[in-house]
Parts: structure tokens; sequence; C-alpha cells
């Protein structure tokens, strides 16, 4: 499974009032099969930071590697297919709206061209791992938070993605309902995928007892395994 | 041996797989196309009213143009040069005068009629007409001249004919009957030609006016999915998977208008069109039999005209969207 390193790697935006430095002066490295926690105050450069990797973003400076590869070198129709190593939730959960739970995690399985008999053989089992089986034909509005994160998450791993992004999963939940994700979560890590978790959810964090890598403004002020939330 | 039949094995497999997994990718775009023209349904009922009024002008342009055609062959291929002999004329001398036509260049085909069967058909065509029958009973005896019927294989050629026969027999022949036919073809065609010209016109701008709607229609469906397509392209999906299911949608606006267009000319065929039918130059029934024998070519260009639309408009429109 690749690993992915960060060199030199600077992100600004140009905008009307100026160029403005989201992320600047990055080095990293997560191997394969890490639980890396992203953390920072809103604004500091997490969620940059993230589309780095999964290149829905490029550095302005310097490089990102995902394994031997440089993701400023991907041709742009090629991007799609790199994304598909990569597996991604968001706070908006960005599920299709006019399709039903087993829709849209059939959809990640359509677009690699799976067999229609191999899909109806894993949603229903990746729903289990969620616990969403009695939800199958619902659509996203009829879904709680907690339960569009789920279908999200299990979108998200249905294709066993070599690294799983996960951009503020928790930032609309409860307490409890973000504890269910973040176990989920833990326990897709344990069999073997790397899990990025940008979040500013400091009870999570101190919990899990993982890598912390803090950003403020737009700098990796620390990098601790074990970590705790610090700002 | 075995290491090269493993190959070319294994290439053979992964050719099938590739070619089935695009068929099976192309199948589901068909299938969200289908999805998408469906519940869009009060945007496709916009959109196909429109394409169906473009579809239908131009159809009937056509089917009125190739009607028109076919009328005016029928007339040209019915007209012919009469000549009509003095009574004085004995039947040796207008059959002298028959055989030297033949030999004219610029005649295909000449026929002599004597006074005896024009009169015989004179009274079969009237037979009905109860004045020429009593008229005919007065006079006691046979009005008709005797005269051949001349044919020329080109249409063109008349004119010179009719000058030759006229310089050549001015002794022999009463008249010459020709011209009546030539100015209704020349009307006609007129007509037809200035028809064709507006109806070329007219569909054009309909097709245009088609086009704009039916992108418009199509991006309006894909700026309420302006998002889908963002998590689409999250999720891995590329350009092209994301572009197939709207152009589907969009052949499907096409192909619907099409049939639905197709059936309306019939009816116009059928029902409309008795105003122009049994006129004297074309029956009613005529006109209905002539749009179905020719469906086929009418049908197929309405078809395929809508489905051009249908592509094109949607093309752009996605291809708008995912230039971004």
């Amino acid at each position: 499974m690749p690993s992915i390193v960060f060199k030199k790697v600077e992100k600004s935006y140009e905008g009307k009032l100026g160029s403005f430095t989201a992320l600047k002066d990055i080095n990293l490295v997560i191997q394969p099969g890490e639980f890396v926690c992203v953390v920072g105050r809103s604004g500091a450069g997490k969620t940059t930071l993230t589309r780095l990797i999964y290149a829905k973003e490029m550095p302005t400076e310097g490089v990102v590697y995902f394994g031997n590869r440089k993701t400023t070198d991907i041709k742009r129709k090629l991007l799609p297919f790199f994304r598909r190593n990569f597996g991604t939730v968001f706070q908006d959960f960005k599920l299709l709206p006019q399709k039903t739970v087993f829709e849209n995690i059939a959809y990640a399985m359509e677009l690699v061209g799976r067999k229609t008999e191999n899909i109806e053989n894993e949603v229903p089992k990746i729903l289990a791992v969620v616990g969403l089986e009695s939800k199958k034909d619902k659509y996203p509005r009829q879904l709680s938070g907690g339960e569009k994160q789920k279908v999200s998450l299990a979108r998200a791993i249905i294709n066993n993605p070599d690294v799983l992004v996960v951009d503020e999963p928790t930032g609309n939940l409860d307490p409890a309902t973000s504890w269910d994700i973040i176990k989920l979560l833990l326990k897709i890590n344990q069999l073997g995928t790397t899990v990025i978790l940008a979040t500013h959810d400091k009870a999570i964090v101190d919990n899990i007892d993982k890598r912390v890598i803090t950003i403020s403004q737009g700098k990796i002020v620390s990098d601790k395994n074990h970590g705790k939330y610090t700002i | 041996m075995i290491k090269i039949t493993v190959n070319i094995q294994f290439s053979l497999d992964l050719f099938l797989n590739l070619k089935n997994m695009k068929f099976l990718k192309l199948a589901r775009a068909f299938n969200e196309g289908w999805t998408s023209f469906v519940r869009n349904s009060w945007l496709s009922v916009a959109t196909i009213i429109v394409l169906v009024l473009s579809l239908y002008v131009v159809g009937n342009t056509l089917f009125i143009g190739m009607m028109a055609r076919e009328l005016i062959e029928n007339i040209e291929e019915n007209v012919s040069i009469s000549v009509y002999f003095k009574p004085e004329i004995d039947e040796t001398k207008i059959k002298e005068i028959q055989n030297e036509l033949n030999k004219n260049h610029l005649v295909a085909s000449t026929k002599y009629v004597n006074r005896d069967q024009s009169l015989e058909k004179f009274i079969k065509d009237n037979e009905n007409d109860e004045i020429i029958t009593e008229a005919l009973k007065e006079i006691d005896g046979n009005p008709l001249f005797s005269s051949i019927v001349v044919r020329s294989n080109n249409q063109e050629q008349y004119s010179e004919l009719a000058g030759y026969i006229e310089n050549n027999f001015t002794e022999e022949i009463n008249n010459v009957n020709y011209g009546k036919n030539k100015d209704i073809i020349e009307k006609l065609d007129k007509i037809i030609s200035s028809a064709e010209r507006i109806g070329l016109i007219l569909g054009s701008i309909f097709i245009a006016i088609a086009i704009l709607i039916t992108f418009n229609t199509i991006r309006m469906s894909l700026f309420a999915r302006r998002d889908e397509f963002e998590v689409m392209r999250l999720v891995g999906a590329s350009n092209l998977y994301i572009k197939v299911p709207p152009i589907f949608e969009g052949i499907f606006y096409g192909f619907f208008s099409s049939l639905i267009a197709i059936v309306l000319i019939g009816i116009t065929a059928y029902g409309g069109m008795s105003l122009i039918g049994g006129k004297g130059l074309i029956a009613k029934e005529e006109i209905l039999s002539f749009y179905l024998s020719n469906l086929w070519i009418i049908g197929g260009v309405i078809l395929l005209t809508g489905l051009f639309i249908g592509l094109i408009s949607s093309t752009i429109a996605i291809s708008r969207y995912l230039k971004a």
C-alpha cells in the first residue's frame, strides 16, 4: 500500500484582494495503515491538506507523492481514476439526493465497472457493517445526519480504497452518533486502510490516542504519535 | 508454448472483460439517462412540445415537397402534343406523316387516333353529360378530327418539337395542341420551389430554436444537479461516465419527439389535407397512401433530425458544465 509524502508543500490561492496562503512549508510522511488526526482551528488549513492528498487541489510549491507518483504529474483526465485509490467522507455527506441509500453506495461500484451481482452481494454487507440494512431503500432526505454520514462512509469504503480521507465527519452530529462514526473509522483502520481524519473535535482526538498533526495558520506546529488536541 | 497459450487466453479474457465492462457501463448510463428523463417529466414535456413542433414543420416540408414532385412527375409523364389534321387529309397521308415523325430524334413515340376512335373516346368521357350527348345527336355526324399523339423523352424538347411540326406540316394540320400542360407544370414547379424554400427556411429556424430550447432545458436540468456532478467526481467518476447519461437523456427527447411528429404528420395527411385532396390533382386517399408508402424516408429523416437535435443539444450542454 502506498505511503503519502508532502515535500516542502505550499498552497496559495489567488483572489481579488491578492494572494492567500493556506498552507506553507509542509513536510509530512503518512505510512500505510496509519490513523492520523489532522487538527486545527477553522481556516487553519486542514481541509486544504486533505484535498492535496487526493489531488482535489494541487500544490503551488513543492510536491505531494502517493507512493512514487507525484500528484502534479497526473493528467487531468486521469484524475478520477487516481481518486479511486481514496475513499472520501465530508461534513456535508455529499450524497446523491436522487438515489436511495443502496444506489448511492452502488454508484461507487458501478463507476469502476463492478458486475451487478457483485454489487447486489456487497452493498448489503457494507450496510450491515454500518448498521443501515433497514434503510437501503430510503432517500438521503429521509435519513438523520448520523445515518447520512454512515452511508457516506459505506460508499467511501465499498471499493476497499488504500486511504480513507475523512473531513470533519462529526461536525453536524451529536456526541453519541459521532462516536459511532469514529468507532467505524477505527474498525476500518484495523483492517489495514490508512485513515486521515481532519477534525476539531477535542474529545474524539484525545480519546482515540492516535497520531495527531496540529496545523495553525497553514503550518504544522506539532506532529505526535499518541498525541492530544492542544489548541 | 503453454506460456504463449496462457498469455493469449489472458489477453482474450482481459479484452472480453474490458468489453463487457464498457457495455455494462453503457447500459448503466442508458438506464441513468432514462431515469433522469422520467424524473424531469414536466421539463421533458415542455422540451418535447417544442421539438415536436420543429420536427412537424421539417417533416411536413419534406412530405409536401416529395408529394408535389411526384405530382409533377405524373403530369410530365402525361404531357404530349396532339396534332389535329384537316378533315380532307386521308389516313394514308396521316400515316406517312406519322412515319416521318417517328424518324425524328426528338420523338419518343406516336399514336394515330382516327376520327371514329376520337368520337368513341369523346362519347365515353362525356357519357354522363346530357348536353354533350344531346348535341352530338343533333349534329348526327363526327365533328372530330383525326390526330397523332406525339410524346417526347424530354420535357424540354416539346417546344422545339411543336415548332417543327407546325412549320413542316402546315398544309395538313388543323392545329397543334401544346402548351396547356406546360404552363401548369411551370406554375407548379415555381410554387413548389418557393414552398420548398420557405419550408427550408422555416425548418432551419425551427431546428435552431429546438436546439436552443433543448440545450437550455438540459442545461437547467444539469444546473439543478451540479452538486451531484461534483460528488460523482469526488467518488471517482470520469468525465465521460458523468457525460453519457445526460447525452442519452437528450437522445430520448429527440426519439420521442420524432415518434410524435411522425404520427402527427400521418394524422394531418389523413384528415387535414382533405382540403387539397379530391380537388382534381390528387385524391384524399392518395395523400395518406403516399405518406405511408414513403414513411421510411419521411419517418427516417424526422427520426434522424430528432436524434441529431437531442444529441447535439445535450452534448453541448453537458460539455459546458464539465469544462470547469
